[in-house]
């Protein structure tokens, strides 16, 4: 990674002052930055064992901002892109595991699932995925509430922030974008 | 369907689910949308309820598991001799278990596959897992997954093939199932026919937990893993292996004291571990489950702490919410890393059900069960079951309603052990028993419905009364005294006082008037603990009058029944006594004395009914001596006097009786020192030095032969610093502060030995303040400032404790006068007068509460007389200061038309109307 800091520096300067390009240049630091950062959570000893998904974007949008050096302020912005690589880092991982994304019409996304087979649960990701794919050309809106929220880990003010809509918007687009994704995952 | 019109259903639909499920197609017929909207609407509410619970979980969370990176290559695919990987089942230190399949005739047979790491093929992890194969190769049980085949993979890695166990872990499997409690201990018992088989062929399976014993769709557990386990006859230290895996192999939670010592691991061990997996199954928790973060601290909890019953770990509501979000870090081994193969073929609907592990209610577990399970989770080997099928056996006696050996009387056998090894930790035994109690009586009450349960009942009616008997009379004795106790008498006031509500609010106690009589004692001795102003207690006056308060309502009604009962009367006199005695320390001392008289009364009562009593004498000795404390609290110093002395002849019979009794002789001895002290406050000081002395050499003589008994030492305290008063009266200010120091050092002994005893800490507190005082007057003036600063500091901290108790409020104003005082004698005026200041509005916040606080309005004329001193310090108008003699003068002169003024005021007050000028 610190091969990258002076394009990173650049890269966040630009972006920084208005050029929207830059943010899809930055996406594999990002990209890079939130793989090694879960993959320190998930190695680390089980004393603190509850993720704040949250957080690690947080941790992740700050060490790149510092490594750039600019006071940056496009945070919102940057939680954004952030969530949609997360869920790219996710997917990816779900794909090494070797699932497929037949045979996971079963969803299992609330913790009360936790000892689903990993399998399973890789499948359900990838089954999300695509759902979600489908969901951005129905509502785009909506799947991007749906991917900050839940691959992003943001809370529903930073969502609200980032897109510029109330949170009462981004409750009920949430709810209403769930029965949506439900409906199709289920779906046979 | 356009932008807009997906707008709009969004917010019909995001609408309608707020409301409930019944209004909403209403809702939506009157939302105004199109047949197709309309449709699209109703889809998506249709599927509400499973959506609800989605993704509330962040992805990361959720896929964490897959997103640690494996570092060993898969196998999956893969052959090893006439097997194909099919997928890794789990793996645990040697070794990884894969799901494999083999060709028998033209079907498939599935099998668990075990391979023996790679790196792990040296010839001492081989020869144990050849030993394991071979433990299993001797097992045949129907409870046990067998060995199907074994032999070697092409790169010579060993491998075994057992029957593929298509389950769920034994806790899962009866949440899952919503197993009752009789159903639980069917299952358990199988599962210790299972472990008692491979005992009768020597092996100790050593490993035992719920994720090793599966229970497949039909209810048959099947125990697995003997990957660990140990063939008895081996002999001992041959076995190389077991010493590299033997902390790093078993599960702590799980994990026997003696396998954890690394002591000889015999059949027993595994009655321990089917203990803790009972427990588990019972309450849905294991007993020292909140230690097992770190491994040091269930390590020390399983060798040292007794384990809980379970009834008192299982969740009151009716399902215990078990650990859902803890899971991954809950099972400290590969429980977790093995994510169990079978979830996936069970299929879809049990995933989809699967909730928190549920366990039993307290009230299924309290009593035989928690016996039973405690017996097995006695820390020495030979006090468990002595086989698996003796346990079993119990649990079998327990569903059929037939008396278990899992005795009460081990408990006692065991306290009583405690006991004579190890003092303080009696008080864990009274704690453990008294839970027991609490258990049993509750089960008790509960039991009565079922005319079958009667036997069982009054068993356990006689259980409850050997073991509170136990528990109030040799217990808590043993444990009263002792340095250090209070925090564990609050623990066992809080338990006692949660039996007790419990006990009062059954219908049914109100009609048995031996428990009730029981009841009302148990009030009394929680009282003692809360607030017993003669003992070492915890400061907790309110809660200690609520309690004395009860025991006396319940003994006044049984006294209605029984009116000649001599231990009914004698309690209601302890009763009315402590009553008093609370009053007498709070702020309305005008209840006390009613209270006081009316428990001599009962007194004199119980010795008329046996004039040979001796208890009962010496109480009544001691209630008049406390009596007296009335009149002294009042500043009549002779009434008091006249008590005291009444006191003093009846404590000379007694001692004349029985002369080796030092409660007694302590107290006879005292009473000079509490009339040299009420002596003193009538300014006789020679003759109050004199009654002191008598008491206090055999006061000496007697604490010192109980360096550890927190009453005498109190005694002893409070003797010297009596006896220094009585210098400090005489102006012997050198010999005062001498004197004063010797109570300090007891007193901080005493406060130190246990810091929660709060009267210790005000004993503290009052030495610290009077050592300050004479340290004024002897002029080491540095030396008092500190002393009365110290004083401060521990009043203000028991303030703090109870607010409630009058006394702590005028402690604090007194002490800040004295500070201010010794402000003033330093000529540091301002500091001085802020203090007074202070001291001032402290003594009108207590005369307030307490219009007849005599002291407290003395005191108070004290501080406008000093705080006249300060002013003429800091050179203020002389009418300013004028003003604060006038206040003064009133406050005297108030006291003098209630013929309250104190004769050491004298001084005081001539001195005042001669700078005022009237004669």
């Amino acid at each position: 990674m610190s091969d990258g800091t002076s394009e990173i520096t650049q890269i966040l300067h630009d972006w920084n002052s208005g050029d929207e390009s830059a943010s899809e240049r930055l996406l594999p630091y990002v990209y890079d930055e939130l793989k090694r950062q879960a993959r320190r959570l998930m190695s680390r000893e089980r004393v603190d064992h509850t993720l704040q998904p949250t957080a690690l974007v947080h941790e992740a949008f700050l060490r790149l901002a510092k490594q750039g050096g600019v006071d940056w302020q496009n945070r919102s912005h940057f939680y954004g892109i952030a969530s949609r690589l997360m869920r790219q880092v996710l997917i990816d991982h779900a794909r090494q595991h070797g699932a497929s994304k037949r045979g996971s019409a079963q969803i299992h996304f609330s913790l009360d699932d936790v000892t689903i087979p990993v399998e399973t649960r890789a499948s359900s990701i990838l089954a999300l995925d695509e759902v979600l794919a489908r969901l951005e050309t129905v509502d785009e809106r909506q799947a991007k509430i749906v991917e900050m929220r839940f691959f992003g880990g943001l809370s529903n003010t930073e969502i609200a922030e980032a897109l510029d809509i109330s949170e009462r918007t981004v409750l009920r687009s949430w709810s209403v974008a769930k029965l949506w994704l439900y409906r199709e995952l289920t779906r046979s | 369907m356009t932008e807009q019109d997906r707008e709009k259903i969004n917010d019909v639909v995001a609408d309608a689910l707020a409301l409930d499920a019944d209004a909403r197609p209403a809702f939506l017929l009157r939302a105004g949308l199109t047949e197709q909207e309309l449709a699209e609407a109703r889809s998506l509410l249709s599927v509400a309820d499973g959506a609800a619970s989605i993704l509330d979980a962040p992805a990361l969370e959720f896929s964490k598991d897959f997103l640690v990176e494996t570092d060993t290559e898969s196998l999956t695919g893969k052959t090893i001799g006439p097997f194909t990987i099919i997928r890794e089942l789990g793996h645990g230190g040697m070794g990884a278990v894969y799901l494999a399949s083999r060709k028998v005739g033209d079907k498939d047979q599935l099998l668990a596959l075990k391979l023996l790491k790679r790196e792990m093929n040296s010839s001492l992890f081989r020869q144990r897992f050849e030993q394991e194969r071979e433990i299993l190769a001797t097992l045949n049980h129907p409870n046990i997954s067998s060995l199907v085949d074994f032999g070697a993979a092409e790169d010579g890695t060993p491998y075994f093939a057992m029957e593929y166990v298509d389950g769920l872990p034994i806790d899962e499997f009866c949440s899952r199932n919503k197993y009752g409690c009789d159903d639980r201990l069917s299952l358990f018992q199988k599962v210790c026919s299972a472990v008692s088989s491979a005992h009768r062929s020597l092996v100790v399976h050593r490993d035992l937990k719920p994720s090793n014993i599966l229970v497949t769709s039909d209810g048959t557990p099947k125990l697995l893993d003997f990957g660990i386990s140990k063939i008895l006859s081996s002999a001992e230290g041959q076995d190389e292996a077991e010493t590299v895996t033997r902390l790093g192999a078993m599960t702590p939670g799980y994990a026997s004291p003696e396998q954890l010592n690394g002591e000889s691991v015999t059949t027993a061990t595994d009655i321990y571990s089917l203990g803790v997996i009972l427990f588990e199954l019972l309450s849905g928790h294991r007993p020292f489950e909140e230690k097992e973060k770190d491994l040091s601290g269930i390590l020390r909890a399983i060798a040292e702490d007794d384990p809980p019953p379970p009834s008192s770990k299982a969740d009151t509501g009716q399902i215990a919410e078990k650990r859902v979000p803890l899971s991954s870090e809950d099972r400290p081994d590969e429980a977790r890393t093995l994510p169990n193969p079978v979830r996936l073929e069970t299929g879809r609907e049990n995933v989809k059900e699967k909730g928190p592990i549920t366990a039993l209610r307290p009230q299924e577990i309290r009593g035989d069960l928690d016996r039973i399970v405690l017996k097995s989770l006695q820390k020495e080997p030979e006090r468990r079951y002595l086989s698996v099928d003796a346990f079993s056996e119990d649990i079998g006696r327990f569903r059929e309603g037939r008396p278990v050996t899992a005795r009460p009387s081990s408990m006692l056998y065991r306290t009583g052990k405690f006991l004579r090894r190890n003092r303080p930790m009696a008080i864990v035994g009274a704690l453990l028993v008294l839970a027991i109690i609490a258990g049993i009586i509750a089960t008790l009450w509960q039991a009565r419905v079922a005319a079958t349960e009667r036997a069982r009942a009054e068993r356990r009616l006689a259980d409850v009364r050997e073991l509170a008997n136990s528990f109030l009379y040799e217990i808590t004795p043993e444990i009263e005294r002792l340095p250090g106790s209070t925090p564990a008498k609050v623990k066992l006031v809080s338990r006692a006082l949660e039996y007790l509500n419990r006990l009062s609010a059954d219908p049914n106690a109100g009609s048995d008037p031996e428990i009730l009589r029981e009841t009302a004692r148990a009030y009394h001795m929680v009282g003692d603990v809360q607030g017993n102003p003669m003992a070492p207690n915890i400061g907790d006056s309110k809660g200690a009058k609520v309690s004395f308060q009860k025991a006396l309502d319940i003994r006044l009604g049984l006294l209605d029944r029984s009116p000649n009962d001599v231990a009914l009367i004698a309690g209601l006199a302890d009763d009315y006594q402590m009553l008093g005695l609370l009053e007498s320390y709070g702020d309305d001392i005008e209840k006390a004395a009613p209270l006081l008289d009316r428990a001599l009364e009962l007194r004199k009562q119980v010795i008329a009914m046996d004039p040979a009593d001796f208890e009962a004498r010496r109480k009544l000795a001691l209630t008049v001596r406390q009596r007296g404390y009335i009149p002294f609290y009042d500043g009549d110093n002779k009434a008091a006097i006249e008590y005291y002395r009444q006191s003093l002849g009846l404590f000379e019979k007694l001692h004349a009786e029985q002369s080796d009794n030092d409660d007694v002789a302590l107290d006879l001895y005292y009473c000079y020192v509490n009339i040299g002290e009420a002596q003193g406050w009538d300014g006789e000081y020679k003759t109050a030095a004199e009654s002191i002395d008598k008491g206090l050499g055999p006061i000496e003589t007697i604490a010192a032969r109980h360096p550890l008994d927190r009453t005498f030492q109190r005694t002893l305290g409070l003797a010297y610093s009596k006896r220094a008063d009585s210098h400090a009266d005489l102006e012997e200010y050198d010999r005062g502060v001498a004197m004063f120091g010797k109570a300090l050092e007891v007193a901080k002994k005493t406060s130190e030995g246990d810091p929660t005893d709060l009267m210790a800490k005000r004993d503290l507190a009052l030495a610290y303040k009077k050592l300050g005082e004479c340290q004024e007057n002897a002029k080491q003036l540095d030396a008092s400032l500190l002393s009365i600063e110290s004083a401060l500091a521990v009043f203000s901290e028991l303030r703090a404790a109870d607010p409630n108790r009058a006394e702590a409020a005028y402690d604090v104003a007194n002490t800040t006068f004295s500070l201010g005082m010794t402000l003033t004698t330093m000529k540091r005026y301002a500091e001085a007068r802020k203090n007074l200041e202070n001291a001032r509005d402290a003594f009108a916040e207590v005369i307030k509460t307490n219009p007849a606080n005599t002291y407290a309005r003395r005191m108070s004329a004290h501080t406008f007389i000093e705080l006249a001193k300060a002013l003429a310090g800091q050179n203020a108008d002389k009418a300013a200061i004028a003003q604060q003699w006038r206040l003064a003068l009133d406050t005297f002169d108030g006291l003098k038309a209630e013929g309250k003024f104190e004769k050491v005021d004298d001084v005081a007050y001539a001195d005042l109307q001669k700078k005022l000028g009237i004669s």
